[in-house]
């Protein structure tokens, strides 16, 4: 399927010479007389934006000092290494991780109030139809 | 429940044989599926030989005993297909694809598709589990075998701590370059040695499970690294081996069909089999790439489930190596189905989701 094109360049909006037609979507029509509505009622209150410059104004001053600091700290080599030690010992960070897990330990029992979105007691498992003889070992184990 | 160390846990699932008053527990919060231990069995077709070192089991089910003789002889030809695949990876063999590369000096090689595709898997592992697993470590293999101390890694080798460090891993660079008919040339800088050991095996047994795709369903074990494609009505049961007692199991997986086959894949991976003296202490074979030398891990076995055997096997080997508490978190968030490890104090421990699958 071919595109058509219109080779002919067209103004985007076309001076206004006489009455506005409907069919020319081109052209600009004259500004309607609308009712002064702003002169009717009060201009609405907005909140005193101080505050929230305060706080823009601060946030931006933390950020280019801690992007200067780390500027500062990137570009001398061995910097950290250069500051005098400390007579008190850096303690490590508190770091938290949470792992989940479950324990597999045969014949403990079930937790009488499972932890929320951990586990939960769904069924006893049922005896098995045939024996297990597929398994799975480290590699070079004897069966 | 909370332990000492602030860990979320929450006892207790039972999967050993005989003890069935035990409730199970099932972490799959929003779970739709519930372990189906009652499934009927269909019938099956068994190829066990020996391969890579261990056992070899190709298992096929059928619909009707009829078709039992076609699975067999399909069960045994697929053993056959397995034998050559690892007779071209192996590095106990220095007529291997493998060694062969490994031996020469160019910095290009061209290998077969074979070899191609599992290096190909390689990287994929490599990239998948951060670095841990690397198929570069043969140098560093050997040295943990040799009866000698310990020459201690080039210090580039080490500073790379975290999983998912963004520092590039200082190893020896190199890829594939492909080439005609699946073969490919591979480049590598200068000290790139391979040993697949830690990635051939699962990716093996899901390459010999894709020969059985007319058969409803079918199992590959290669060594306990299986790969498993479950029929709708079918049930597969894969006990977890106990390291510490012969013939004790510490799980056991059940693993349910669904209309054109589930595909599983379960591997492990540990370092109480592989395990000897040494003139400076006892070693095993998993080594630690950010290191060059046997993991320091309190993870004695890993055992993963997941989609292909070969994603279980990288995701079981990054589990021993990262140690227990990085290897929970990690495997938390991978994409595995699920996992359980036995830590060196004895706890039998395992990702929250894996309760769904056990027996």
């Amino acid at each position: 399927m071919s595109i058509r094109m219109d080779p002919t360049p067209r103004a985007i909006a076309a001076p206004v010479t006489g009455p506005v037609s409907a069919a020319d979507p081109t052209a600009v029509r004259p500004a309607l007389q609308r009712p002064d509505f702003a002169a009717a009622r009060p201009a609405p209150r907005r909140p005193d934006p101080t505050s929230a410059r305060l706080a823009v104004a601060a946030g931006g001053i933390a950020t280019i000092s801690a992007l200067l600091a780390a500027i500062g700290t990137a570009a001398v080599p061995g910097a950290a290494t250069a500051v005098a030690p400390t007579t008190i010992p850096a303690a490590p960070l508190p770091v938290q991780t949470i792992v989940k897990y479950v324990y597999v330990q045969p014949g403990a029992a079930a937790p009488v109030a499972p932890a929320a979105a951990v586990a939960t007691v769904v069924a006893t498992p049922a005896p098995r139809p045939v024996p297990v003889v597929v398994v799975t070992r480290q590699s070079g184990a004897k069966p | 429940m909370t332990d000492t160390t602030g860990v979320t846990v929450a006892p207790v699932v039972s999967a050993a044989p005989g003890v069935t008053a035990t409730p199970a527990v099932t972490a799959a919060p929003g779970a739709t599926h519930t372990p189906t231990a009652a499934t009927t069995a269909l019938p099956r077709a068994m190829n066990l030989s020996r391969a890579m070192g261990g056992g070899l089991g190709i298992h096929v089910a059928v619909t009707h005993h009829a078709d039992l003789p076609a699975a067999e002889a399909d069960a045994a030809r697929v053993a056959a297909r397995v034998r050559a695949w690892a007779g071209r990876l192996t590095r106990h063999d220095p007529d291997s694809d493998l060694m062969r590369a490994n031996a020469d000096p160019d910095g290009a090689t061209r290998v077969r598709p074979t070899l191609a595709a599992a290096l190909r898997w390689a990287a994929e592992a490599t990239e998948m589990s951060g670095g841990i697993v690397d198929a570069t470590l043969l140098r560093e293999r050997l040295a943990a075998e040799a009866p000698t101390p310990f020459v201690p890694p080039p210090a580039d080798l080490r500073g790379w701590s975290s999983l998912r460090s963004s520092r590039p891993v200082a190893r020896p660079a190199w890829r594939l370059e492909a080439s005609r008919h699946r073969s490919a040339v591979l480049h590598r800088e200068r000290g790139a040695a391979f040993d697949l050991d830690g990635v051939a095996k699962g990716w093996i047994a899901d390459r010999a499970l894709a020969l059985l795709d007319r058969h409803p369903g079918a199992l590959v074990d290669a060594d306990g690294d299986i790969a498993i494609r479950s029929a709708e009505g079918d049930s597969w049961e894969v006990s977890v081996a106990d390291p510490r007692t012969p013939g004790a199991e510490l799980a056991v997986f059940a693993l349910p069909g669904a209309g054109r086959g589930a595909r599983y894949g379960l591997a492990t991976s540990g370092i109480s089999v592989h395990r000897w003296a040494a003139p400076d202490g006892e070693r095993h074979h998993l080594i630690d790439p950010r290191t060059g030398v046997p993991a320091a891990t309190d993870v004695i076995q890993a055992t993963v489930l997941a989609g292909s055997a070969c994603a279980a096997e990288a995701w079981a080997k990054t589990a021993v190596v990262l140690g227990l508490v990085a290897a929970l978190d990690v495997l938390d968030r991978a994409p595995v189905l699920g996992a359980i490890l036995l830590a060196s104090d004895g706890r039998v421990l395992a990702v929250p989701r894996t309760t769904r699958w056990l027996a």
